[in-house]
């Protein structure tokens, strides 16, 4: 890559919540990122809000800037929504897709649940100082009130699902306006295209970490786990499919007396039925040094959000050698298992039940698909790979 | 394919007995000896007993009508085929008397026909048995005889005797890996011949569950959900091992209740009785707790 000028050299990240506790795709693809782009010389900074919960948007953070490796993160408070029976009555209307907002309300849906003020008048200050800003995800205020700032250095990486919120014209208009837009998929790339005309995009893929080893026994020891389980990782909440899991898992325990638990760890109460309290194990928010132990123990992973752009957790799983069970109704998790042939796709909980029930009756033709899996994130998805797109996508900017 | 009535195009086998829905046993047998005559360049005519089996055309009746129809229908033929199967020719409940006027009345039927195979998929199918003067005289009638296994074989050996080669076990068509109950011939499979063999067993299992009435929120949501995750134990109901156990769903209604329950109802309308009905009652309830108790 060609040097670019020292004073073109500063970055900045915004996305709506960063650090300890803070589970997400796009969060985790943005604090990544940004620390891989520091490593090879950028200036990098984020910019984000004080709070944690995606939920209640509470700051739980001390403003200010503070430090984390080579990235500085300027933290700002947020505030929240004056109206919240509003901004509730407009949420389900965006929902249910019968009744469309107007642009007003689609303002006062994006303004009313939290907002950043002082993120906003740091960007109108200072965003000259910045060779490009780069928003994440596409869905908060963050991103639908500050890309416009300064458009012509913003790059927007909208993590964008296929779900009624990206049709809203505030998120058209966003994906329109800025200089560049980023796209971890393919499938992505293309919902982009059918929802907005399209600045200079680049698919510029998403990567995770290659850990250095995997220590099973370990992790079983530590957490107690003695009998084989299958694994769900991530945010539990019903936009997520975690209840979708729990009934599918349920059943097909039921039908197929499989020998399995259900392991999860993440953020969100897990609300387990009292019938499958024991199978389901909460191991909550676990530690970021054991995450790949846990995939590693796995007999599989089960992703059943419909809603990815990228879907680092089934990469995870498959770097383990775990073999991945996913809802079919995700394209771009589809698109992945079709390419990799490391997966299988179920469409309902009968489908899931005869996955789960072939992992328990073939483990190892199991052991064997997912065996493609790695193969195919460590030919695809590892940062320097991702970081070369960036940079070579970011040249224009800076 | 091609149906017509009686006699037929020279060449066309006419191949009588059930064939699925549903699947199993002598349908699946009889649809392998279709497919494979088929595939051998043989065109035919299906003549089926269950009005609800795939067919051309469908036998009157069960028994003596059955072997009569076969009459008809085999006249002209040079080429037959008949699996039998209960009621074709012999009915389940059939007396002796009956049995042997059904059994020769098929053998008279296909005696123009020059190649007549008979199949018996399993000794069950034939009620009464595979023995005695009547059934012989119909697997004399056969120039081949068809037995769905080696056991199958052998009886029949015995019985019809001479001449040698003429009873032969078919072997069964090795099952697809979709066709096998779990995952146990899996090696080598892609994950897309994984999946596809998920979608055949959960399409199968969702028209069961459907019929039975057993789905929820199939027309509400387009998903398919099965509420039966509800019955697994509660905690500290005690999962053994690895929790297989105690999974089956609660009991609905024994046959004991079916029984009782009328009887109960009847004797507790009349005031002589109905102090018995509820010591009855009472007993019955005591004597379901304690099995329960004993698991």
């Amino acid at each position: 890559m060609q040097e670019p000028e020292a004073s073109r050299r500063k970055l900045a990240f915004v996305t709506p919540r960063y650090g300890e506790g803070v589970v997400g795709g796009s969060e985790a693809v943005a604090r990544e990122a940004a620390h891989g782009l520091a490593g090879r010389g950028y200036d990098v900074e984020i910019l984000t809000t004080c709070a944690r919960n995606h939920y209640t948007w509470e700051n739980e953070f001390e403003p200010g800037v503070e430090t984390d490796g080579a990235v500085t993160v300027r933290r700002f408070p947020t505030v929240q929504g004056g109206d919240l029976a509003r901004w509730m009555h407009l949420q389900s209307r965006v929902l249910e897709e019968e009744r469309p907002l107007d642009d007003e309300e689609e303002l006062a849906w994006v303004n009313g649940r939290f907002r950043v003020p002082d993120l906003y008048f740091h960007l109108a200050r200072s965003s000259g100082d910045y060779g490009a800003i780069v928003f994440s995800p596409y869905l908060f205020w963050s991103t639908l009130y500050c890309a416009g700032i300064a458009p012509e250095r913003s790059v927007l990486m909208p993590c964008l699902h296929d779900e009624p919120y990206a049709s809203l014209r505030v998120v058209r208009a966003a994906l329109a306006g800025c200089a560049i837009d980023w796209f971890l998929s393919e499938p992505e790339h293309q919902l982009g295209h059918r929802l907005a005309p399209l600045p200079r995009h680049d698919v510029i893929g998403a990567a995770v970490d290659v850990p250095e080893r995997y220590d099973v026994d370990g992790f079983r020891e530590k957490y107690g786990i003695e009998r084989p389980f299958v694994l769900y990782a991530g945010r539990r909440e019903d936009g997520k499919g975690w209840r979708q899991v729990l009934g599918g898992f349920g059943a097909a325990v039921l039908r197929h007396r499989l020998p399995f638990d259900l392991v999860t760890f993440g953020v969100g109460d897990p609300a387990v039925p009292a019938a499958l309290d024991s199978r389901v194990i909460d191991l909550g928010y676990l530690p970021t040094e054991d995450v790949p132990h846990a995939f590693a123990a796995a007999e599989a992973y089960l992703q059943p959000s419909a809603n990815e752009s990228f879907s680092r957790t089934i990469m995870e799983a498959w770097l383990a050698g775990t073999l991945v069970i996913a809802n079919g109704a995700s394209e771009v998790v589809s698109w992945h298992l079709e390419r990799s042939g490391a997966g299988l796709s179920y469409f309902d909980e009968l489908e899931l039940g005869e996955c789960l029930r072939f992992v328990a009756e073939a483990p190892k033709v199991a052991e064997e698909l997912a065996g493609r899996g790695r193969d195919y994130v460590l030919a695809n998805y590892t940062w320097p790979g991702v970081l070369d797109a960036m940079e070579r996508s970011l040249g224009e900017l800076l | 394919m091609n149906g017509n009535g009686s006699g037929g195009p020279a060449g066309e086998v006419l191949v009588i007995g059930s064939l699925p829905p549903p699947d199993g046993g002598h349908r699946a047998s009889l649809l392998d000896k279709l497919l494979s005559l088929e595939a051998a360049g043989r065109r035919t005519t299906v003549l089926a007993l269950d009005t609800l089996s795939a067919a051309h055309h469908y036998l009157p009746g069960p028994g003596i009508a059955a072997a009569l129809a076969v009459l008809v229908k085999a006249r002209g033929r040079s080429e037959v085929v008949i699996q039998l199967e209960p009621g074709l020719p012999v009915r389940a409940r059939a007396g002796r008397l009956e049995r042997a006027a059904s059994l020769t009345a098929l053998a008279q039927a296909v005696r123009r026909v020059s190649d007549v195979t008979l199949r018996l998929d399993h000794l069950d199918d034939l009620p009464g048995g595979y023995g005695g003067r009547a059934a012989v005289a119909l697997w004399q009638a056969a120039s081949t005889i068809e037995a769905g296994s080696e056991e199958v074989r052998r009886a029949l050996t015995a019985v019809v005797g001479e001449p040698e080669g003429k009873v032969v076990a078919v072997t069964p068509r090795a099952a697809r890996p979709d066709e096998v109950d779990g995952w146990s011939g899996a090696e080598g499979m892609t994950a897309a011949d994984v999946v596809t063999i998920v979608r055949r067993r959960a399409a199968g299992e969702r028209a069961r569950l459907a019929a039975a009435g057993r789905l929820a929120g199939a027309a509400a949501s387009g998903r398919t959900r099965v509420p039966q995750w509800q019955w697994l134990p509660t905690p500290g109901a005690g999962v053994p091992d690895l929790g297989p156990a105690p999974l089956s769903p609660p009991v609905r209604d024994s046959g004991g209740k079916r029984v009782l329950r009328p009887v109960l109802a009847a004797a507790e309308r009349h005031p002589a009785t109905r102090l018995a009905a509820r010591a009855g009652l009472s007993a019955y309830r005591r004597v379901r707790r304690a099995a329960r108790l004993l698991g």
